[in-house]
This record gives structure tokens, C-alpha cells and sequence, in this order.
């Protein structure tokens, strides 16, 4: 072969390896969906890559490859700071990074956070720089979880001052309600009977009533604390019921409650919560029992897909369908304080512990036979 | 000396309210009999019946906002259909225990209402709504 053609072949191959070459690199820029800029400093000409374009939202054809073309779409205040940047970079010969942060205008209005890197890769002589390559990563996801975690912080922040509020105002509160039930409490044991009038009845009013706002006050403390403590763990629900029946001895030796209690699972979560939930869901079951009967109660559990249906059945009074929403309300109530008593939290209270494990809580019923209650845990 | 009215009716679930409305109306002297019934339900039950003898049909009514099973609202619902209407004007207030606007200005635009109130009703007030509606 003659040197021509060695130096033709020679040619051949260089340039199919070159090909090669940028093939690859062409492939991997696009594919790490990296934004790619190559900018002539000295002709001010810049070939912006079709990933740097659609980063924004345009298609290769809709925006011209030009340093004007992302200085019109870049977020103005960020602007000044490309330009110092390049101005420090520059100076230092490159030492210090071309690295930002950048906000630009995407083509539907939205906001883009990109991570912006480049570098001088050729200066002269005179070390003026000639040629700056550089890339762009979308970082819009990562700065919106940065936002959504500082407003997580705040809330918390803001949970927190409701909780101290709530435990504060409870107990001043309770220091002049306690007055009042003490000294009534005296007056009905010194004088009562030898009081003129009506004043029996008064003292009586008195009474009940700051008993009862005595029960209201701690029963919101209790619902304002509900999920302070968010220590998930395995809770044992048979064994957490067991403890709950155990509490509840007396109430039920008196009132002649008989239990029917299938197996029931190991769950994930508040093991407080748990027992608080089902400490209400049972003393209702038995307040609201019918004149003159026992009360029956049957609690279980069926295993579903995704959760553990729970159910708390009782032989009570049964609630009218009007009503079957409206009981988990705070402070509702379907019957006068002198019929049964009660602040109207419990339910309210329950479906907060519910809701907070990721469940949900209603009831069926039929008055006169009785209700059930069902409530979900999350596996 | 003739009374300005016969009968009042309190409509609220709270014993000791009760009370000390009908003391007041009592010490205001100005009507000849007050009931007072602790539930919406059983007020309507009340006003329904067939035997209830115009004489006997309330004058004046002071109603509770804030009820179990059937709040104020819920009873004028109820209340607006009865047939009592057509015998006679009822004069009518609602009570409530805190300052709610919106409680207000909901119930300037329900027809029966006549007024609205926070407790405790006092004999003041009491006496200058029996002198307004009842000469």
C-alpha cells in the first residue's frame, strides 16, 4: 500500500472512531438527562444540548441555542449571580467552581431549580478563557422536599405550642374549678337541709355543673395529647384489652357486662392510643346499655388485605342512621346530661386514634337491638 | 291586673337554665303559665298535639341553639311546617352562649324567628321583649 493510502486508511479510522466517540458521549449527556451547554466566550456563541432545552420545556426547534436564549428565560434575580460567579471562576484560572443553584422559567410557567456546573476547559495565551463546557441537573424535586420539610418543622413547632397551651390552660383552669367543687362539696356537707329555699337546689346545680366541666376540661387535654407520643411499636391488642377489662373490673361486676372475645392480632402502633380507644369504645358499649338488660359485648378481628378490621358489638340502645356520622363530632351528644352522662368527646377522641394509625372508624346499627363499632389498622 | 300574656315556653337541655328562666318570667309577672321542656323532639311533640288548646299554644318561645339529637336549628326546620301557625303568631327568640355572627345572621333569615339572644336571659331583657311584641 502506498503512504497515501496507509494515511487514507489511517483516516477512515480515526474518523469512525471519532464517530464512535461522540455517539457515546452523545448518548451518555442525554441519558444521564443532563443539560449540556458549550459555550465560545470570545464569538459569544453558546450550543445548548436538546436535554438542556427540555429541561425547560422546549423542544430543540422551539428555542434557538444562544447565551441569550437561557439569559431571557433564567430567573431574574439569579441572573447577576451567574455573571459573578463566571467573574470569580475566571480570575482565580478556574480554582474557584463554577457551581450554583439556579432557578429558570419552564415554558408552562413553573419554577425549575437546576444545579448548574461548568468549567473553562481552554484559555490563550494571554490567559483570557476561550471555551467553557458545562452541564445542568434538575434539582426541582430535591428543593420541593427541602420546602416540604421545612414546613413540616414549623407544624410541629406549631403542635408543640398547642400542646403546652392546651396542658397550661387545662390546669389553671382546673385551679379555680377545683375551688368551687370543694367549697360546694362543704356547703352540701355543713348546711345541707338547714339551707332556706331553694338553696339546696342551687348548690346542686352548682355542683353538677362544674363537675362537669371539670370532666370536659381533661377530657380535651386528653384529646389534645392524642399522638404526642409517637412511639410505633408492636402493640399486642388481646393483651391491651385484657389490661383494659382489668381497669374496668368494678364498672363491669357491677353492671353484670359479659364479654365474648375472639383472638385478636399483634398490630403496628401507639400502644397508649390503643388502649385508649378501646377503654371508650367499651365503657360506651356499656353506658348506653338498655333498661334493665345486661350488657353483651363482643369484640374481633378479621384479617383483610392491607389492614385489621376490628369490631366492638354491643346488645345497647342503638343509634338512630341520622346519627350514625354526626356522634364522632366533638361535644356532639344524642341525649340530655340527666339521661346519660358524658362530655361528648370519646368518639371524638377514637377517631382521632384512628385516623392517626392510618385507619378509619363508623359504626352500623339498629335501635333498640344494638350497634357495632368498626375501626381499620393499617398492617 | 291583666296579664300581657298567658303561656311562655322554654325550650332548653340544661335543668339549671331552665330555672332561672322561669324564675325571671315568674318575678316579671307578666304571663299567666311557663313550661319548660328539655328537648327539641319533645317540644314538637308538645306543639303537635291535637289537644293543645289555643289558649294553651305558646305566646312566646325561647329556644336553645345548642341541644343534643336536635339543636335549635334542626327544631325550626321541624317547627315551620306545624299547623299551630295558622292559629297563632308565636313570638320567638333563639339562645345561645357565646357571641357567634354567623349564628346571628343565620338566624335573621330563618321566617319564625323573631330575635336572638345570649344567655342568661336576664329580667331586663325579658321585660322589654314581652312590652315589644304584647301590649
Amino acid at each position: 500500500m502506498s503512504e497515501i493510502e496507509h494515511l487514507q486508511k489511517e483516516l477512515e479510522e480515526t474518523k469512525k472512531a471519532l464517530q464512535d466517540r461522540e455517539m457515546i458521549f452523545n448518548h451518555i449527556v442525554e441519558s444521564t438527562f443532563a443539560g449540556f451547554f458549550d459555550w465560545n466566550i470570545p464569538e459569544n456563541t453558546e450550543y445548548l444540548s436538546p436535554t438542556f432545552k427540555k429541561m425547560f420545556g422546549y423542544e430543540d426547534h422551539e428555542m434557538e441555542s444562544s447565551p441569550e436564549a437561557w439569559q431571557r428565560i433564567i430567573y431574574q434575580e439569579d441572573l447577576p449571580k451567574v455573571f459573578e460567579l463566571f467573574g470569580a471562576h475566571v480570575e482565580s484560572k478556574g480554582k474557584i467552581p463554577f457551581d450554583s443553584e439556579l432557578r429558570y422559567h419552564h415554558k408552562d410557567g413553573s419554577l425549575v431549580w437546576v444545579f448548574c456546573r461548568g468549567k473553562v476547559v481552554e484559555w490563550d495565551e494571554q490567559g483570557n478563557p476561550l471555551r467553557m463546557l458545562g452541564s445542568h441537573i434538575d434539582i426541582t424535586n430535591i428543593k420541593k422536599s427541602e420546602e416540604t420539610k421545612l414546613y413540616v418543622e414549623k407544624l410541629e413547632q406549631k403542635n408543640k405550642e398547642l400542646q403546652q397551651f392546651a396542658y397550661v390552660a387545662s390546669h389553671d383552669l382546673q385551679e379555680p374549678l377545683r375551688t368551687i367543687i370543694s367549697f360546694t362539696e362543704l356547703m352540701l356537707e355543713q348546711y345541707s337541709g338547714n339551707m332556706e329555699g331553694n338553696a339546696d337546689t342551687y348548690l346542686r346545680f352548682i355542683s353538677d355543673a362544674s363537675n362537669r366541666m371539670s370532666s370536659l376540661v381533661k377530657g380535651l387535654l386528653d384529646y389534645t395529647r392524642i399522638g404526642k407520643n409517637f412511639e410505633v411499636s408492636e402493640v399486642d391488642t388481646e393483651l391491651v384489652l385484657q389490661n383494659v377489662l382489668s381497669d374496668l373490673n368494678t364498672l363491669i361486676t357491677e353492671k353484670h357486662v359479659t364479654f365474648e372475645i375472639d383472638s385478636l392480632p399483634k398490630i403496628q402502633g401507639l400502644d397508649t392510643e390503643i388502649r385508649s380507644l378501646f377503654m371508650n369504645m367499651i365503657t360506651n358499649a356499656i353506658k348506653y346499655k338498655k333498661k334493665g338488660e345486661h350488657p353483651l359485648i363482643k369484640i374481633g378481628a378479621t384479617e383483610e388485605m392491607n389492614h385489621w378490621k376490628f369490631r366492638v358489638e354491643d346488645n345497647g340502645i342503638g343509634i338512630e342512621k341520622a346519627h350514625l356520622k354526626r356522634i364522632f363530632l366533638i361535644f356532639q351528644r344524642l341525649h340530655n346530661k340527666d339521661e346519660y352522662a358524658g362530655t361528648g368527646i370519646g368518639l371524638a377522641h377514637c377517631q382521632k386514634i384512628v385516623e392517626l394509625h392510618g385507619g378509619k372508624i363508623w359504626v352500623e346499627s339498629t335501635p333498640g337491638l344494638g350497634s357495632t363499632f368498626y375501626f381499620t389498622i393499617p398492617k | 291586673m291583666k296579664t300581657k300574656l298567658n303561656s311562655v315556653l322554654l325550650i332548653d337541655d340544661d335543668e339549671p337554665t331552665n330555672f332561672i328562666a322561669k324564675m325571671i318570667v315568674t318575678k316579671a309577672d307578666l304571663n299567666e303559665n311557663t313550661q319548660a321542656i328539655q328537648s327539641g323532639v319533645k317540644a314538637l311533640k308538645y306543639l303537635q298535639d291535637e289537644n293543645l288548646s289555643n289558649y294553651d299554644i305558646p305566646d312566646l318561645i325561647f329556644l336553645d341553639i345548642n341541644m343534643p339529637t336536635m339543636n335549635g336549628w334542626e327544631f325550626l326546620e321541624e317547627y315551620k311546617k306545624l299547623d299551630i301557625h295558622k292559629k297563632k303568631k308565636i313570638v320567638l327568640y333563639m339562645l345561645t352562649t357565646s357571641m357567634n355572627d354567623d349564628d346571628q345572621i343565620r338566624s335573621e333569615k330563618i321566617e319564625h324567628v323573631d330575635g336572638f339572644l345570649i344567655k342568661p336571659l336576664t329580667l331586663k331583657t325579658y321585660t322589654e321583649i314581652v312590652n315589644k311584641h304584647f301590649v
